[in-house]
């Protein structure tokens, strides 16, 4: 069972010990997200790459290259930084990235 | 106006933390163009407080609170003009920063009130805050107001306690209009910063008292003149331009804008024009200075100041949106630090009636590593449930 509860500082400790990975918490985050953000309204939009980074980190954690001091930490956006995230529409996008993570579970299997 | 932007940079704080191998989830929910303190004013709809989803979850940065409070992401951006960060983290129990104006670099910030306004981490722990601040603030050549912080590092010694620290407590942040159980955790959290070695002194800023009347008068003011872009030429929403003149066409894009962006748009053409500057843009830079002045010669005595972040609870979603003065008087205990370019943070202290209080904490400029001490003593005195959503 994943813990979503913890700190910035406790994941990039579980991570760097290799107790959880990024994609695995990605996906949990996004599954909560998807769960109760219709009674919050705290999402306006996804980013559709963040499992796509979250492989990445994993990757480079496993073969030893330098990370970064966040080790994969998710963090979000008020609208008023600008960035290069994509606007999509919040569940449309989380469900999609579940699918994804289903159907690579299902291949695993 | 922006809901189909897509940014063709990213602001330096991204940058940084994608350097870092951070993550973003993505995006979360204000009032727009940060102008607010509740969410309701959001183009988008309001987000809803995960304590109790009938109250407002503060604002601007209210989806940036709600997202962390309720476990849908671990750290979160905002931005503080006003209390923007510090407001909606009091009301939904998450720790909220302002650092010293300059600390953290505003390019790429959509511009609301360039003098006063920072960028802020809402997190879970005073260490996380500590540990995001480490990684975005110091000089950056594309924002010529940031400060070189010698690359300080907040998060050693964050243990370091209060032992000795004088701690003045701002008596006109806690008078009139306070709800009684904001008053109550107030006097708790002094008790438990004198229990762990702090001396608490009661100290009076007079100019708190025009603060918020100043503080929207030269935010109006910013905002009014940043806000002229958005004449949807520039940016704005796709509609032709048969049928109208320049200004016909202005006044119908601008027609998009919210009730709270158009009220601070148009106090904001009022305020600095020829014949009413000196009645009331000028008044209100005399107060900043002087404001300034006093927080001063306070920090001279005291290594830090405390008050409630904020002086009521979270109100019910509605409650007050038909009040915008009452609505406005909510951010008097938040406006001096941005007013003074001062750091203060908000701690979750207490949970009452099912609703959380965030108390205070303000130090003086570049004093962030100890006021993140300090601020991690108080967190470390209270246990707090979590949200049940």
């Amino acid at each position: 069972m994943m813990n979503l509860k913890i700190s910035a500082l406790e994941f990039v400790e579980e991570v760097k010990n290799g107790n959880i990975s990024v994609e695995d918490f990605i996906g949990k985050t996004l599954e909560r997200i998807n769960n109760i953000d219709d009674k919050l309204h705290a999402f306006l939009s996804i980013n559709e790459d963040a499992i796509d980074q979250a492989k990445n980190i994993d990757k480079k954690i496993k073969s030893g290259e330098n990370v970064g001091a966040c080790f994969g930490c998710q963090f979000q956006l008020k609208i008023t930084c600008v960035s290069k995230v994509v606007k999509l529409h919040v569940h449309q996008k989380c469900l999609k990235i579940l699918l994804h993570l289903m159907m690579r579970q299902s291949f695993q299997n | 106006m922006l809901e189909n932007f897509v940014a063709p940079y990213d602001a330096t704080v991204i940058s940084k933390l994608k350097k870092q191998d951070a993550i973003f989830i993505g995006k979360v929910n204000m009032d727009e163009f940060a102008m607010g303190l509740s969410t309701e004013f959001s183009a988008f709809g309001p987000s809803k407080n995960p304590w109790n989803t009938d109250y407002v979850p503060g604002g601007s940065s209210g989806g940036s609170a709600v997202s962390v409070s309720s476990f849908e992401c671990i750290a979160s951006l905002g931005s503080d003009t006003g209390g923007s960060v510090r407001n909606p983290a009091s009301f939904c129990s998450t720790v909220g920063y302002k650092p010293t104006y300059g600390l953290i670099s505003r390019y790429g910030l959509i511009s609301y009130a360039n003098s006063i306004e920072q960028i802020g981490p809402l997190t879970r722990t005073v260490k996380d805050a500590a540990f995001m601040l480490n990684l975005i603030a110091g000089v950056d050549p594309n924002d010529n107001t940031t400060v070189n912080n010698n690359n300080e590092d907040y998060l050693s010694e964050i243990n370091s306690g209060i032992e000795g620290k004088k701690i003045g407590i701002i008596t006109d942040m806690i008078g009139d209009g306070i709800d009684p159980e904001v008053l109550t955790a107030t006097k708790e959290a002094i008790s438990k910063l004198e229990g762990l070695g702090a001396t608490c002194e009661e100290v009076s800023l007079d100019m708190v008292k025009y603060s918020v009347a100043a503080y929207y008068t030269i935010t109006a003011t910013e905002a009014g003149s940043n806000l002229a872009r958005y004449d949807n030429l520039r940016y704005g929403y796709d509609f032709p331009v048969e049928g109208y003149e320049f200004n016909s066409y202005i006044s119908k894009a601008r027609k998009n804008l919210g009730p709270e962006v158009t009220r601070r748009m148009i106090i904001g053409g009022f305020v600095p024009s020829a014949g009413h500057a000196g009645k009331y843009f000028l008044k209100a830079m005399k107060v900043k200075s002087k404001l300034t002045k006093e927080i001063n010669e306070a920090f001279k005595k005291f290594d830090l100041l405390i008050s409630p972040t904020v002086p009521v609870q979270p109100f019910k979603i509605g409650e007050k949106i038909d009040d915008p003065v009452s609505l406005f008087l909510i951010d008097i205990n938040t406006v001096t630090a941005n007013l003074t370019g001062k750091p203060a943070v908000s701690i979750p202290f207490k949970i009452v009636n099912g609703l959380p209080i965030g108390i205070q904490l303000m130090a003086d400029s570049m004093n962030d590593k100890l006021l993140l001490q300090a601020a991690h003593a108080l967190e470390q005195t209270v246990r707090l449930p979590e949200v049940s959503i």
